[in-house]
């Protein structure tokens, strides 16, 4: 069930229905969870089970730890709850591709190691982190843990951002829980702006410029290099309108229930360097590797050259944490090298000088660019190929001056021009013309949406 | 969410101003105009730009066509705008009267090629080089079962010298669909056609025509149930799974009936290609059988896939596919009718020579 597909439309409304009718926070609350679990289980009922466990087994572990006399004891049971939410991840997302991995490498007869071909629980990558930070912070003494399961059951398995985020903190959405949440007119029309702004940028602009990146990136070798130019900046520009167009709908949802979620983008193409990408894309992640990867690695602490290290290392994790693929893993060490070289510079240069103002946004623009290649590329030979094509070196091919895409990335200039501008585009249902252009587009959007399943991105992670 | 910039302030931007000339009409009066101008702009752009079918009629001997003169905007697959003559094809008028030496394209939506500029089609490019005139009879969806009966109902209208006869390989699977006017075996080797049954215009029928006057409902409509049907048929033109073996029995009967009273007749055949597996087509067991089809009725096989995959190899430019859907996918672009139009063209000039 898809934010943007119309079932998904069906199952918001019922829903709002029945919260409106709920005449407490405690209906309020089944309802919801007991929404959640539907959502999830509509995908895979058998993974329901899965999310019920692991959350009993997180709540149970954290009251442990906080519980534990000593602090070696509280050590022995983090240590536990980290192993228990990596080893999920291991064997659920990483066992195959290890296996794999070793059976290409070892002198082994065919057939020696078995295969594991096991389903992804979908949004696993999201919630076992959501687990982790929440145990750590327990064993931190940053955050009391919640003595009724319930509570924490429901911020695990809250619908808005089970799948594909924003990763967010105990410390963040448990206070929520304290207070009351009735259906609020202000509320659902501040959270449905939002999840239109979202739907839009799925539907409008991440779905068109999906049909020309995944072409380019299935056989590059047919297209020409202005075609890949293309297709690489159609799947830049997709990522980052797939991803935060979620994270929108995601928020968009929680306040329409009354509840709060973090902010996960900030503009990132616009960032002066790499270390400011990362402070603007995929927020929740990237503070989560660095409050708890990072500084757990000794952070800048161990001299310049481990932070180095341990900026590299983080990134790798980060990449791998997308996918058992080495083209993640590609995509993090690069990301962490360019992070390691930029504080390098940093502390070289402190002060910005008056060419890397101007040239900086550019090479960050276009570091981030090559470096999807990467991740989007389903392997290496991929990769090889369309960087070969975006270099020239392979000349020949298709033309393809795919109008949506250019449409689309043209509408994601202007979008950013008006940030840089200081006058981002904005609704608000309460203004009767603002009410107005969204039914046109959403008229628009209807006129030139793509059929048939196009799931999220970060749905796959 | 509130922009905060100062209200009723003409000039510091169209929200603002439009704010302080209305701030005295109601909320919901104001969304009413607002949405009223919205509307008709997006009418506007649809009858230019986006989509404009036109509506289809009934002729119980073949089947469906298109109203005569209405206008037609295409956009989904390609681009093009037109006006359909008084036989419902996207096409010049009828000269009255007719030429002596007219040659006749009946064919599917690869022939009709609203996806293509009219003067870049096929038909317009032979019409020019053969100085002849060519009619263009295509229309989306038919099969050779419809070109059975237009070309016995419209025979003396157009009086064509030559017809032609265009066919794709899921014309196999469409001559045994019973949407479409399908064949039927009545006795073992004994074939007919049979049309679908229409539904009778009820008031539904009328709303729905009154509705679809507007463009932006039509195509809205249009869009949504291809959504809700989970699939737009941009880049797919047919399939071309295992022939059914009563089209396959049928084949040599329909071949005979195109070639019935008609001294010059030829089978056009479009294939399918898949130009990343090297141009291969994914029809080539239904072109065999068209050949072979052709060959035992005397009509003349022209095959347009040797040309198209040479087109290919040569530039690298796929002759399917336009700007906005997939390259390699879909009907033909303007290259590809290019090719098509030089195939037939060197193919009718030594035919004709052939026959003198």
């Amino acid at each position: 069930m898809i934010f943007s597909s119309a079932t998904f439309l069906v199952f918001l409304a019922a829903l709002l229905v029945l919260v409106a009718l709920a005449r407490s926070e405690t209906q309020r609350k089944v309802i919801l969870f007991a929404a959640s679990l539907f959502f999830y289980g509509w995908w895979d009922w058998r993974f329901c089970f899965f999310l019920v466990v692991a959350s009993v087994i997180d709540y149970r572990l954290a009251l442990l730890i906080h519980e534990a006399p000593t602090p070696a004891l509280k050590k022995r049971w983090l240590i536990l709850s980290v192993t228990w939410n990596l080893g999920i991840l291991a064997v659920f997302k990483y066992a195959g591709w290890l296996l794999r991995n070793l059976a290409a490498v070892l002198p082994l007869p065919e057939g020696t190691i078995p295969t594991l071909d096991i389903p992804l629980p979908l949004g696993i990558s999201f919630f076992t982190f959501q687990a982790m930070s929440y145990t750590i912070d327990v064993y931190r003494g940053q955050f009391n843990p919640t003595r009724r399961l319930s509570d924490f059951a429901f911020s695990m398995s809250f619908f808005p951002h089970l799948i594909a985020g924003p990763i967010v903190r105990a410390a963040h959405f448990m206070p929520q829980l304290a207070g009351n949440h009735p259906l609020q007119r202000d509320h659902l029309l501040e959270g449905f702006s939002r999840f239109a702004k979202g739907f839009l940028k799925k539907t409008l602009l991440a779905d068109q410029l999906a049909v020309c990146a995944d072409a380019v990136f299935a056989d590059p070798t047919f297209y020409s290099p202005a075609t890949c130019w293309l297709g690489v900046l159609a799947y830049t520009a997709q990522i980052y309108y797939d991803f935060s167009g979620y994270t929108d709908m995601a928020i968009g949802l929680a306040r329409m229930f009354g509840y709060r979620f973090p902010e996960n983008f900030d503009h990132p193409y616009l960032s002066h360097n790499i270390t400011e990408f990362w402070r603007r894309w995929h927020i929740s992640l990237s503070t989560w590797l660095r409050d708890y990867l990072y500084i757990s690695l000794g952070g800048n602490r161990r001299g310049r050259a481990q932070t180095y290290v341990n900026l590299i290392i983080t990134m790798l994790l980060g990449g791998l944490w997308h996918g058992a693929n080495w083209t993640f893993v590609a995509w993090g060490a690069l990301h962490g090298t360019a992070l390691a070289v930029h504080k390098a510079w940093r502390e070289r240069w402190p002060e910005p000088r008056p060419v890397s103002r101007v040239l900086g946004p550019v090479f960050t623009f276009l570091f981030v660019v090559l470096c999807w290649v990467f991740f989007r590329a389903q392997d290496f030979s991929t990769a090889h190929t369309v960087l070969a094509k975006l270099a020239f070196l392979s000349p020949g091919g298709a033309d393809w001056p795919h109008v949506q895409s250019l449409v689309a990335l043209g509408l994601a200039i202007a979008a950013h021009a008006a940030v840089v501008r200081g006058t981002p585009v904005r609704f608000d249902l309460r203004l009767p013309l603002h009410l107005a252009a969204l039914f046109g587009l959403l008229a628009i959007d209807l006129l030139y949406a793509r059929a048939g399943h196009n799931p999220f991105i970060y749905f796959q992670f | 969410m509130i922009s905060h910039r100062p209200r009723g302030l003409p000039g510091s931007g169209l929200p603002e101003y439009l704010s302080s000339v209305t701030s005295g009409v109601p909320f919901w009066a104001r969304t009413c105009g607002y949405l009223v101008v919205v509307v008709g702009v997006l009418e506007v752009l649809c009858r230019l730009f986006i989509g404009v079918a036109p509506p289809e009629r009934y002729d119980a001997r073949y089947d469906k066509i298109s109203e005569p003169g209405r206008w037609v905007v295409h956009s989904t697959e390609g681009f093009s705008r037109g006006r359909t003559n008084e036989l419902g094809f996207l096409d010049a008028a009828v000269p009255r009267p007719p030429p002596a030496d007219g040659i006749l394209v009946v064919g599917d939506s690869f022939t009709e090629a609203r996806h293509v500029d009219q003067a870049e089609r096929f038909t317009n490019r032979l019409e020019k080089r053969l100085a002849r005139r060519v009619y263009n009879a295509g229309h989306a969806g038919w099969s050779p079962l419809n070109a059975i009966g237009f070309l016995a109902a419209e025979k003396a209208t157009l009086a064509p010298s030559t017809v032609i006869v265009q066919v794709s390989g899921n014309d196999l699977q469409d001559i045994v669909a019973r949407k479409r006017p399908h064949v039927v075996e009545p006795a073992p080797g004994a074939f007919a056609v049979e049309l679908p049954k229409r539904a009778a215009e009820g008031t539904a029928a009328r709303v729905k025509a009154i509705l679809f006057r507007s463009a932006l409902v039509a195509a809205a409509t249009s869009s949504a149930l291809q959504l809700l049907a989970g699939g737009r048929d941009n880049d797919a033109t047919g399939s071309c799974a295992a022939p059914d073996p009563r089209a396959v029995r049928a084949l040599p009967w329909i071949a005979g009936e195109l070639r019935r009273g008609h001294d010059d007749v030829h089978l056009l055949y479009l294939p399918m290609l898949d130009y990343h597996a090297g141009c291969v087509d994914r029809c080539a067991a239904a072109r065999d059988l068209f050949a072979r089809a052709a060959a035992g009725a005397g009509l003349a096989f022209v095959d347009a896939t040797p040309a198209l995959c040479e087109r290919f190899r040569a530039t690298g430019q796929p002759p399917n596919g336009f700007a906005n859907t997939v390259p390699g996918t879909g009907h033909l672009n303007a290259a590809g009718h290019a090719v098509v139009a030089g195939v037939l063209a060197d193919h009718l000039v030594a035919h004709r020579r052939l026959a003198r």
